[in-house]
């Protein structure tokens, strides 16, 4: 599922079954910033810790509140574990909350 | 040619009968259709008389052309639902639509919960609008509103899907009664049974 995230930090503290995914956005403008993102009501924290205050993006144009590009445009993309470390949000990172594949529960 | 008058009086006969007998089986299906929908929860078809032109039935060719049997399209991708919910562009699959669509299969790998509504994407869409007009209506309903977004839950009283994921696969998929729908105004932003 390209649309979910690879790393998370908790469930949706707001709508319950959504995965608070981290992301990496600023890629192509050098300078990288991480956002938390509810893959299903699209809360979003800017910090990796889901009682800080949360906001939403607009609706149908959904942007990053930080440099105000599209929020799921090229500029960002699921954080990697690579990503995660660069941001220095690995220790945020809830390892259950990983979407594995079969191969990975081998 | 005298032979084929007797045929053609009883088959006129058995047409009138059969007729009558699928007016009767309407007339008893549309009056008790509201209390079936009431005591089990469904959502049946209504029965609609086909308009005439003269003595010939119109086609109304807008039901054809509704998206999933349901959505009317008002153009620049965006879908108006019968109870006024508005499926629009954006979230991660740059639909709304597409991403109900990952909430009418199961996706066992994904951790924690993840709701499954029966039907496809047509049961789906029947079901979230049964769901807003229950939450409009106040019935069974809790809401939350959070910066501009209203959160409703509403339990329909009966089976809309399954909980899948990895919590769910583990309970053998329970049975999903409640819809959870998150929305900007009358827009859509997720919606799933749980």
């Amino acid at each position: 599922m390209p649309s979910s995230p690879k790393h998370s930090i908790n469930h949706c503290p707001i709508c319950g079954d959504g995965l608070c995914g981290i992301r990496i956005c600023g890629m192509r403008d050098d300078v990288p910033h991480g956002l938390v993102v509810c893959d299903e009501c699209e809360a979003i924290w800017l910090q990796p810790d889901t009682t800080a205050e949360h906001q939403y993006p607009d609706a149908e144009e959904p942007r990053c509140p930080t440099c105000q590009r599209p929020l799921w445009g090229a500029e960002s993309r699921w954080a990697t574990w690579d990503d995660c470390s660069e941001l220095g949000w690995l220790d945020a990172i809830v390892p259950q909350l990983d979407i594995r594949t079969d191969e990975d529960w081998v | 040619m005298d032979k084929s008058v007797p045929n053609r009086r009883s088959k006129t006969a058995q047409t009138t009968w059969g007729g009558l007998a699928l007016a009767a089986l309407v007339a008893i299906y549309s009056f008790a259709r509201p209390a079936i929908d009431q005591q089990m929860g469904w959502n049946l078809p209504a029965v609609k008389p086909a308009a005439l032109v003269g003595d010939k039935p119109v086609v109304d060719t807008r039901e054809r052309e509704l998206v999933h049997g349901l959505l009317r399209d008002l153009g620049n991708e965006r879908y108006l639902s019968p109870a006024g919910l508005l499926f629009t562009r954006g979230g991660a699959e740059g639909h709304r639509l597409d991403h109900l669509e990952r909430h009418t299969r199961d996706d066992p790998t994904r951790p924690g919960k993840h709701g499954v509504f029966d039907g496809g994407m047509p049961g789906a869409l029947k079901t979230i609008d049964r769901a807003y007009d229950r939450a409009k209506a106040g019935e069974r309903t809790t809401k939350e509103i959070d910066q501009g977004r209203t959160i409703y839950t509403v339990d329909l009283g009966g089976r809309v899907g399954y909980v899948g994921g990895r919590v769910g696969n583990r309970q053998s998929k329970p049975m999903a009664r409640r819809v959870r729908i998150v929305l900007d105004k009358d827009r859509v932003i997720t919606a799933y049974p749980m």
